[in-house]
């Protein structure tokens, strides 16, 4: 039991200084939002520290919303590349990918590539994000012909909230 | 032949109670029906969130109201923080999310100082936890 406690607590001071963990998607248009993000660590030059979710993207229907607290999302898998080789494919469920890990630790959320659908059919792609990653430059709004997108953050600390949502 | 006449008026007398009692049972059984379907209805993950998290989703969606978006200014900028004036809109809500869990006006300025950014951290982290919380209730209700 005092084990168990003591790895509660190290998982949720741990979370506390999660720099990518939180993200929260809110569409509030009656579109169905599908999409793809990406973290990466800003300060490592090179541009190749990166986490992408490679598959399934992500669907947020008509008003509606997700939340998430690392890349530990069922189901889902994520190209990861913590040096110049080639990424590797590694499910959201990996040790290495958790809330508190040192990826999920050390990257933050940067991109959203997205497309709007409506019954099954595709009406716009578009991608927007943090504006200040320059390995792929992205506005944080972006005005598409069904609602506008908008990615920012909210950063007390070292903890990061990042904010995707669409009017 | 009174014993007949006897006989048919006890019989019909019968007979009209077990039309009442299945006159009620089938009222009964449409009213629990009814119940169980609304109850259906009424859990889902929207519907159990408390009023506090309500107003905090509302303060968000507000960020996409004519007069709240960003300004041409706002979206020049090479930051993705959110802008001190749009902060400004989700403090109020925030802070009632705080205080919701028990938390008092006076932990509550002692702890982020009146800063906007901590504050909606803050009220960030429990709006997850609590709906965390009513998505394990609601699995473990099925």
């Amino acid at each position: 039991m005092k084990k168990l406690l003591t790895i509660i607590g190290f998982i949720s001071a741990a979370s506390v200084y999660a720099q990518g963990g939180t993200i929260i998607i809110n569409n509030y248009t009656s579109y169905d939002f599908h999409t793809r993000v990406t973290a990466a660590n800003l300060s490592t030059p090179g541009c190749y520290f990166y986490v992408a979710l490679d598959n399934p993207e992500l669907v947020i229907s008509g008003v509606s919303s997700v939340n998430y607290n690392s890349f530990n999302i069922p189901g889902t898998y994520w190209k990861v590349a913590t040096s110049p080789s080639p990424a590797t494919l590694r499910p959201g469920t990996s040790p290495s990918l958790m809330l508190g890990g040192v990826i999920s630790n050390n990257t933050k959320w940067v991109i959203s590539q997205f497309q709007f659908y409506q019954s099954g059919t595709l009406l716009s792609t578009g991608a927007v994000g943090d504006a200040s990653y320059t390995c792929d430059p992205v506005s944080s709004v972006i005005n598409t012909p069904q609602a506008m997108v908008e990615w920012f953050t909210i950063t007390s600390g070292g903890t990061t909230s990042t904010y995707l949502q669409i009017y | 032949m009174p014993d007949v006449k006897q006989y048919f008026n006890v019989y019909s007398k019968y007979n009209l109670i077990m039309k009442k009692l299945l006159l009620s049972a089938v009222l009964a059984v449409s009213t629990l029906g009814s119940c169980s379907n609304e109850s259906a209805a009424v859990n889902t993950v929207e519907s159990m969130k408390s009023p506090q998290m309500e107003n905090f989703d509302k303060a968000f969606k507000s960020l996409g109201d004519p007069q709240n978006r960003p300004t041409e200014e706002e979206r020049k900028r090479s930051t993705s923080e959110l802008s001190d004036r749009r902060k400004a809109l989700l403090v109020p809500a925030s802070k009632e999310l705080i205080l919701s869990t028990g938390v008092t006006e006076a932990e509550l300025t002692r702890k982020t100082g009146g800063d906007m950014s901590q504050t909606i951290v803050w009220a960030t982290q429990i709006y997850m936890q609590k709906s965390d919380e009513i998505r394990k209730n609601l699995k473990s209700e099925k």
